[in-house]
């Protein structure tokens, strides 16, 4: 368990440095591949058997259709690398890595009760908080939603050391909301694309007062 | 087994399979028609529902997962008649946008299809009682909207509409953690049945939850829902968002759209205040009311775009039901509660009204609006009757709801608070006159588009007029069924 936890962990903060988004999607992939696991691991030490399936679907709605919408709309616009991150990649890591020590610091575990995990939940809300990072310094359309997934999952993390997980209903629910949010952020950005011809986000800071 | 078993439910599903058939292939006439047809039917089943609501008590339906209780109903009834106007309105004024090059005819499709989605995105979210539902069901209502918004394909469209997507989906995030929280503390509370996080379920036993919990839980709801609801310092997409739209989008984002967000917040509040006493998130909406009134000041008093200064009207008029909410008591909610309807009301014909008079000039920017009046006379005097609607002047509704939430104020004994909210509603009164003034009065100046009366333009005329008649009607008398309606929204928020 340990392992995996570690694994959903290492890639969120790698994540953060890495310039190839194509590589970034898959990293993804994996890292909702542990998460994955770890629900499973968590229906077979005494869960609920809808756990199984909430493991089961994480894995194929996060693990491969969403890296596969944003292998696609990086191979449509031909682009793959995130040309100026407002951070040094080296920077960005660190400071990923120390919101994970802090959250793990912070967050108050203990109001949760004697059910919970109390590591995923102070790491899941460290993610939370490696993707917004990401979502802060990154320019790049597709680096923004990449960030995004990193804080669902992270939510779905922390939820799954609050309460096991929502509901089984709300979890269908919810993934399935995400993955038409990267569906149609991916529509939206192969658009920007072709209208703007930049994916920079710097190009979309017309609109103002 | 009969229809009238399943109300709420063709409530939701209606607008979806309107959008769906209206994506058909087909004529514009016939898709427009298409739009129309459905829209009446929706309107037709939110006045069933409410009336049902108002008359016997809640709906349930699917084992108590589609809940329809007063708030729900009072909120349902907005939503089916602002967008029944706006469906009313669009075929004639997209119409116009193909004339004018703007869209394509052949892109009409996707606009009825995205706006019947989002219409019954919004019905799901006032329709579903467990929160997890809906909080899935107001993200969905950002899915449906995004393209909406980004409808014309120009850069600053999809500026709006990428700004529109990644602010809401960030801050919603915040409200599904919230929303966990709230699980964990049904799960951790004695005696409350296993996996409840039905709305019905955890109201009848918020004693027993954790005040911690619900404390943090209400902080990440308010800052999540709060996002979606316009309040500052999370409003930034919103300007965007509804400056962008096409009008009867940006009338049914700031009506309506913003309503659900407040309803969703609603639901939390009642919450924990059961939980840990009525102070805290009073304080709370006390605060971000305030100062979404206050960020609305400088932005309206400089603006040159029209559509923008309507939608930081929109950030206002959210900060002054926020304030209502949190002041609290009866005048508080009752005025927050009748606020929040006629704000809807007030600003579907404003944004209708501008969609109008943006097309006869062919801009938004305020400086090159002159003579509106002669140019287009109703949609100028809708623009000119409805900033005084808007700006809380008698005899309008919003003059009755403003006064209730002063009187809140002033009577529970927070005089400043009070002065600072009329002095900030005096201000904004100043300024939205002085803009809105100049365009409607006056002579018009050289390069106005001047398009021929579209046939549509009748349509138009006839929501305007139905819109003001509603604004006056609900300012000069508040009849006895009104009161009562009101009264029940009020219990199931636990006053009176």
């Amino acid at each position: 368990m340990n392992t995996l936890l570690s694994a959903a962990l290492l890639i969120a903060v790698l994540l953060v440095g890495m310039r190839r988004l194509d590589h970034a999607a898959i990293a993804l992939g994996l890292q909702a591949a542990a998460l994955g696991a770890l629900t499973v691991w968590l229906a077979a030490a005494g869960g609920t058997p809808e756990l199984y399936v909430a493991g089961f679907l994480t894995l194929a709605v996060k693990g491969v259709a969403i890296p596969l919408v944003l292998l696609r709309v990086l191979r449509r616009l031909e682009r793959k690398v995130d040309p100026h991150p407002i951070l040094a990649p080296e920077l960005a890591v660190a400071l990923a890595a120390a919101l994970l020590v802090l959250a793990r610091a912070v967050i108050p575990v203990g109001l949760f009760g004697g059910r919970s995990f109390a590591d995923f939940l102070s790491f899941g809300s460290g993610m939370v908080l490696v993707g917004l990072l990401m979502m802060m310094t990154r320019r790049q359309v597709i680096a923004q939603v990449q960030g995004l997934v990193i804080l669902e999952n992270g939510i779905y993390l922390a939820v799954l050391g609050a309460t096991q997980g929502m509901p089984f209903a709300v979890e269908l629910g919810v993934l399935f909301d995400l993955l038409v949010a990267v569906l149609i952020m991916g529509s939206l950005t192969f658009r920007i694309g072709t209208t703007l011809d930049s994916l920079n986000s710097d190009r979309l800071r017309d609109l103002k007062g | 087994m009969s229809l009238t078993n399943y109300l709420g439910t063709a409530l939701v599903v209606a607008p979806v399979l309107t959008g769906l058939t209206a994506f058909l292939p087909g004529t514009t006439r016939n898709q427009g028609r298409v739009s129309l047809a459905g829209s009446a039917l929706t309107f037709v089943l939110s006045t069933a529902v409410a009336l049902q609501v108002f008359t016997a008590g809640p709906l349930a339906e699917w084992g108590n997962a589609l809940r329809v209780d007063a708030l729900g109903a009072y909120l349902i009834l907005l939503t089916g008649l602002l967008t029944t106007l706006a469906a009313f309105y669009t075929p004639a004024y997209l119409e116009t946008e193909v004339r004018h090059g703007l869209v394509a005819a052949r892109s009409l499709r996707r606009y009825y299809l995205w706006f019947h989605l989002f219409v019954g995105t919004m019905f799901w979210a006032l329709t579903a009682n467990n929160l997890g539902m809906m909080w899935a069901a107001v993200e969905a209502t950002t899915l449906a909207s995004a393209f909406a918004v980004g409808f014309y394909g120009k850069p600053h469209s999809l500026e709006a509409a990428w700004k529109y997507m990644i602010i809401c989906s960030v801050g919603l995030a915040f409200a599904l953690l919230g929303t966990a929280v709230t699980y964990a503390a049904a799960l951790n509370a004695p005696g409350v049945a296993e996996g409840a996080l039905a709305w019905s379920d955890l109201v009848a036993v918020t004693g027993r939850l954790n005040p911690s919990l619900m404390k943090l839980a209400f902080g990440l709801v308010l800052v999540g829902y709060g996002t979606k609801a316009g309040l500052a310092p999370m409003h930034t997409w919103l300007p965007d968002a509804h400056s962008q739209a096409p009008s009867p989008i940006s009338a049914t984002l700031s009506g309506v759209l913003l309503a659900v967000a407040v309803q969703a917040i609603l639901r939390f509040y009642v919450l924990v205040n059961g939980a840990v006493g009525p102070g805290f998130a009073g304080k709370l909406l006390v605060g971000f009311g305030l100062l979404s009134m206050a960020t609305a000041v400088p932005f309206t008093a400089v603006q040159r775009d029209l559509k923008r200064l309507l939608a930081y009207s929109s950030i206002e008029h959210m900060g002054i039901v926020a304030l209502g909410i949190g002041l609290g008591g009866p005048y508080g909610l009752f005025g927050a509660l009748y606020h929040l309807f006629f704000h809807g009301i007030g600003k579907g014909l404003l944004f209708f009204s501008a969609g109008q008079v943006t097309q006869a000039y062919g801009t938004r920017y305020m400086s090159r609006i002159r003579g509106a009046q002669k140019v287009a006379p109703v949609a100028g005097l809708g623009l000119f009757l409805g900033t005084l609607a808007i700006t809380g002047t008698p005899p309008f509704a919003l003059f009755l709801s403003e006064f209730s939430v002063a009187a809140a104020a002033f009577s529970s004994g927070r005089t400043w608070i009070g002065l600072l909210f009329l002095a900030i509603v005096a201000v904004i009164f100043g300024a939205f006159l002085y803009h809105v003034g100049h365009m409607v009065f006056g002579e018009p100046a050289g390069r106005v588009r001047l398009a021929p009366p579209a046939r549509g333009s009748t349509s138009a005329s006839v929501v305007i007029v139905v819109s003001l008649v509603a604004l006056v009607a609900g300012g000069l008398f508040v009849p006895a069924t009104v009161r009562n309606v009101v009264a029940q929204v009020g219990q199931v928020l636990g006053v009176g």
